[in-house]
């Protein structure tokens, strides 16, 4: 089932004359998905992320969550979890008591309980009676997504919940999430420029670059799709691997052939593979290895990234 | 049923964070009772007249003391939590943004008023402490600072509070030093005002007390112009 929806969503600040922020943007999330949001600063990332709650409107297209225009009905944001950068909590008030108001605001029923519950998940149980200004940055992050959760939503919306974290606050964080995605049904919605996080915590990803989706797919397609038009070859050593590669550029057909020790690589695209093989097979070369190489996603999210920017 | 339990969720949180906060009760407190003081020691006329001059300050102070103090108040409300982004997270709660907003009026406007009545308590005793003779305030000013004043400074913190949330934060800068340029401007004047002429009669309380609800009436039409978007794209 299809939860959050985006269709050709555009969203501007300006005039017309200026360009906006989101341009295009489409997207269907199922339930139970760890959706990734991936892109660079100033990216549009928080700027979805407001326009799928309901706190935005589209300036064209239109988003649907659970099937319906968000922000329209009370019944829907109750469904909603949310835990934005800067976490959403009250410096004045107490870890529990900025619980149990939220608790309250959702209608939660068995309060008390929950809160001890979430208290102890996020290992804050010690510091309930604790005023939140006195907490650090990622204490703030854990009890505010002690506060997303409260009322145990269906989607939960997190912008770049490990920002401004030490490293071990971004594990602790990690982990949590990990945890929350096993346990629960819950659909997730994680903005985010970490690529390490967005690795380890979602099934699919997009990445969005100036207002536009870049890419959607899975990690693992993205990262093959960016290699699939080069292969790598291994050759018995490296004069071996000198001999193929004159081999390959004496055919004039392929254009980026280049040696690296005992290995060749070549872009595919002007010939198929199956053949490249017979070719070197026929010029009496002992070839050990084939592959298609994968990049990190690091790789491909520089390489969407750089390439727009150059455009 | 749901919405009123959440207007007084939040209505109790914004009043226990400013009854529980040091700073924000000793601000209110302070220039309740000093302004009080004031007002008590100005009250100097002959015994005869000292009853109607007390009514005078009572009227006028009683409904200023508590608008000065919502407007303190407010700031720490809606302005910082806005600024903050707490208001955001709020958002996206199954609360109404009209719930938000006078939920949060109340919990302003409750501890606003008990100041207020306080301030008029220390006025009377002022009073009394520098007279030979008892002199207690008369019923329509009783009535005027039960009735009218708490409807008059909802409505005025409710105001206040929506330009708050839907202004942007120079827009905002502007208009609290008007507020407070009016609200001093007013201060200064008590003293001609009071003295000035008879002030509480029931035409005066009833007009006040139309005028509030009319107030009431204007905020509670203004809240169709909230706006999510409005607020979100003025936080910063
Ligand atoms: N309220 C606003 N008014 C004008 N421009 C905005 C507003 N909010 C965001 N922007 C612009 O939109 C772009 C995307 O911002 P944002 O969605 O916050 O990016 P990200 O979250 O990916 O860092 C930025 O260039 C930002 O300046
Ligand atoms: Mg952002």
């Amino acid at each position: 089932m299809t939860v959050i929806e985006a269709i050709d969503l555009s969203k501007s600040f300006g005039g017309p004359s200026t360009p906006p922020v989101l341009d295009g943007i489409s997207l269907a999330i199922e339930a139970g998905e760890v959706f990734g949001y991936l892109g660079p600063n100033g990216a549009g990332k928080t700027t979805t992320m407001r326009v799928l709650l309901g706190l935005l409107r589209p300036t064209k297209g239109a988003v649907r969550v659970f099937g319906e225009e968000p922000g329209q009905r009370d019944e829907v944001r109750a469904r909603l979890g949310v835990l934005f950068e800067n976490s959403g909590l009250d410096d004045r008030m107490t870890a529990h008591q900025s619980l149990d108001y939220h608790a309250r605001l959702y209608g939660v029923r068995d309060r008390r309980g929950r809160i001890d519950e979430l208290l102890d998940f996020v290992g804050l149980a010690d510091r309930r009676g604790a005023k939140i200004g006195t907490f650090s940055t990622g204490m703030k992050r854990k009890l505010g997504l002690a506060r997303a959760i409260v009322h145990d939503p269906e989607i939960l919306f997190l912008d770049e919940p490990s920002a401004g974290l030490d490293p071990e606050a971004q594990r602790m964080v990690r982990e949590l999430l990990q945890e929350l995605a096993a346990t629960r049904n819950i659909t997730v919605f994680l903005n985010s420029h970490h690529l390490d996080e967005v690795q380890r915590l979602c099934s699919r990803i997009a990445i969005l670059h100036r207002g536009r989706i870049r890419a959607c797919d899975s990690v693992e397609n993205l990262r093959r799709g960016a290699g699939a038009d080069r292969i790598e070859v291994r050759l018995s050593g490296a004069a071996q691997a000198a001999r193929a590669a004159e081999v390959l550029m004496a055919l004039h057909r392929l254009p980026h052939v280049g040696v690296d020790g005992e290995w060749v690589t070549t872009a595919i695209d002007g010939m198929a593979t199956p053949e490249i093989v017979a070719t070197l097979v026929r010029a009496g070369l002992d070839i050990e290895e084939v592959t298609r190489p994968v990049k990190s996603l690091e790789d491909v999210y520089f390489e969407m990234v750089r390439e727009e920017g150059a455009a | 049923m749901r919405a009123f339990d959440q207007v007084l969720t939040i209505a109790h949180k914004e009043l226990r964070e400013i009854v529980t906060n040091r700073g924000l009760l000793f601000s209110g407190v302070f220039f309740a009772g000093w302004f009080s003081l004031m007002t008590g020691m100005g009250v100097t006329g002959e015994d005869i007249s000292r009853g109607a001059e007390l009514d005078n300050s009572l009227f006028y102070m009683g409904a200023l003391i508590g608008l000065f103090v919502g407007y303190i108040y407010s700031g720490q409300t809606y302005l910082r939590e806005k600024q903050t982004g707490i208001v955001e997270t709020l958002l996206c709660s199954p609360v109404s943004l009209r719930s938000i907003w006078i939920g949060k009026a109340l919990g302003v406007a409750l501890p606003s008023w008990l100041l207020s009545l306080l301030s008029a308590a220390l006025i009377v005793l002022v009073v009394n402490y520098r007279s030979t003779e008892t002199i207690m305030p008369g019923a329509t000013v009783l009535l005027h600072m039960l009735l009218v004043v708490p409807a008059f400074i909802v409505a005025a913190v409710a105001l206040m509070g929506f330009s708050q949330l839907m202004l942007g934060m120079r827009e905002n800068m502007v208009v609290n030093m008007l507020t407070i340029m009016v609200l001093f401007g007013a201060l200064a004047a008590t003293r001609v005002v009071v003295e000035e002429a008879q002030l509480v009669t029931w035409t005066a309380v009833t007009g006040l007390l139309s005028a509030s609800l009319g107030l009431l009436l204007l905020t509670s039409l203004l809240g169709r112009f909230l706006s999510r978007e409005r607020i979100v794209r003025t936080i910063s």
